[in-house]
């Protein structure tokens, strides 16, 4: 990887590296470290990474010190964040809210899985290269995830 | 027989919503729920759960995980350095081409030398009787036409130098003691007073004395240039031709020990001195 292939990098990945650490760890400072030192790793490992793999390479990276922040510091408390509210899903904001909320009940991996489905759109054998699990475990830990976040909403449906 | 049952049909939902299912468990799955319309509500609650990314979260400072080329410049303490070097090649090369030029510094020297041969050597009476030859060196072309006349007033100034010069080694009474510095001066004062008695001649040889004193070795000129000089080459059983060559041969060899002679000599008085700041660098030839 050269140069101008890392900035390019830099100016497709920053952010979506930095939603999906901002969602696994809850916190915009750590957040910024992750993004910080994921950038920081992949400009010394230059020479042996491959630009189209740069991006699992970022995530990968990412996901190991977004679960190990969240680890440190124990489960993230989610808070209502009036900035971002209705931003993704305007037509339906309080679904969005309460999606929030629903994943903060998954644990540190789950809810980094989820992201990476739903973010970033990889599949599961892709997802298995980036947590290093088995392709088997992304997919029971996903389903697993599914399901807690379905009951919540019809949960939360319910008592509405 | 359909795949899809009331018992798999909630994984088949999950892989649908992540996208993980090919078309024909895809069509399965939409012939399943055809069947159980039931269960439409549920498969709406797992499409729910589909994050959508949120867009409004940016990483605001992309600049600072930028990085730049290296830039190829040279920092000052590395031009200081090529600088130093530099005015110190300069300057030893113009310290050389100055010695190699200034032949007068040379000249100054063999006069001194000269003078000291010409005092020292009490035990040659024609050197002795003519002490005008001390002043006589600073011209001598001039000096040896007027040889045996008195020294010309234009040197008047080297005089009591070369007086007191005089005086100091006239008590010198063994010459031999000071053999290095006196074993060429002697030589000197035989060579010019070799001529002495044919006149005419004298205004020939003068110029060569000339050369022979800024290269600081007259002796060996006026000795290859003396016609009453032995042969050294006569013993050799060979032809007067090959005598001749060989004359040839040895007057270069001379004229080139000669210069190197010169050149040296001129280094071993030079010093450059450098001063950087508080260092001090002296180089010494």
């Amino acid at each position: 990887m050269e140069l101008k292939d890392y900035n390019s990098c830099v100016q497709e990945w920053a952010d979506p590296l930095f939603r999906f650490a901002y969602k696994c760890t809850g916190n915009a400072e750590d957040a910024r470290d992750v993004v910080q030192n994921s950038f920081e790793v992949l400009w010394q490992k230059r020479q042996e990474v491959y630009t189209d793999k740069a991006k699992a390479f970022l995530f990968q990276v990412a996901y190991r010190q977004s679960v190990d922040v969240f680890r440190k510091k124990g489960r993230v408390q989610y808070t209502e964040q009036p900035e971002l509210s209705g931003s993704s899903n305007p037509g339906n904001p309080d679904l969005k809210r309460i999606l929030e909320r629903a994943l903060a009940q998954l644990d540190e991996q789950a809810r980094a899985l989820v992201l990476l489905k739903d973010y970033e759109g990889y599949h599961y054998d892709e997802i298995a290269q980036i947590t290093n699990l088995s392709e088997t475990q992304v997919k029971v830990y996903l389903h697993r995830a599914r399901k807690t976040l379905k009951n919540y909403l019809v949960s939360v449906e319910n008592i509405l | 027989m359909n795949m899809v049952t009331l018992e798999n049909y909630e994984a088949y939902i999950i892989s649908y919503v992540d996208g993980e299912l090919n078309a024909a468990e895809l069509q399965e799955l939409e012939a399943f729920m055809a069947l159980h319309p039931e269960l439409r509500s549920e498969m709406t609650a797992y499409e729910n759960t589909r994050l959508l990314p949120d867009t409004s979260v940016v990483y605001t400072d992309k600049e600072t995980l930028l990085k730049q080329a290296p830039k190829r410049s040279i920092s000052l303490s590395q031009w200081r350095s090529y600088g130093a070097a530099a005015g110190i090649i300069a300057l030893i090369g113009t310290a050389i081409l100055l010695a190699q030029h200034t032949n007068n510094h040379v000249t100054t020297v063999v006069n001194v030398t000269v003078n000291k041969t010409t005092i020292q050597a009490p035990v040659n009476p024609i050197a002795h009787e003519n002490p005008v030859k001390d002043t006589a060196m600073q011209q001598p072309a001039i000096a040896i036409v007027n040889h045996g006349t008195k020294a010309r007033p234009g040197n008047t100034s080297l005089k009591p130098i070369n007086r007191s010069t005089m005086t100091n080694y006239q008590n010198i009474t063994p010459p031999s003691q000071e053999k290095t510095a006196a074993d060429k001066p002697i030589e000197i004062a035989k060579t010019t007073v070799l001529p002495e008695p044919k006149t005419p001649s004298i205004d020939t040889v003068a110029p060569v004395k000339v050369q022979t004193a800024v290269t600081n070795t007259p002796a060996e000129t006026m000795v290859a240039n003396n016609p009453e000089e032995k042969d050294p080459f006569a013993w050799l059983p060979i032809d007067d031709i090959k005598k001749q060559g060989l004359k040839d041969l040895k007057k270069t060899v001379d004229k080139t020990v000669r210069e190197v002679r010169s050149v040296t000599n001129n280094l071993k008085e030079t010093a450059l001195v450098f001063k950087f700041g508080k260092k001090e660098i002296t180089l010494n030839f």
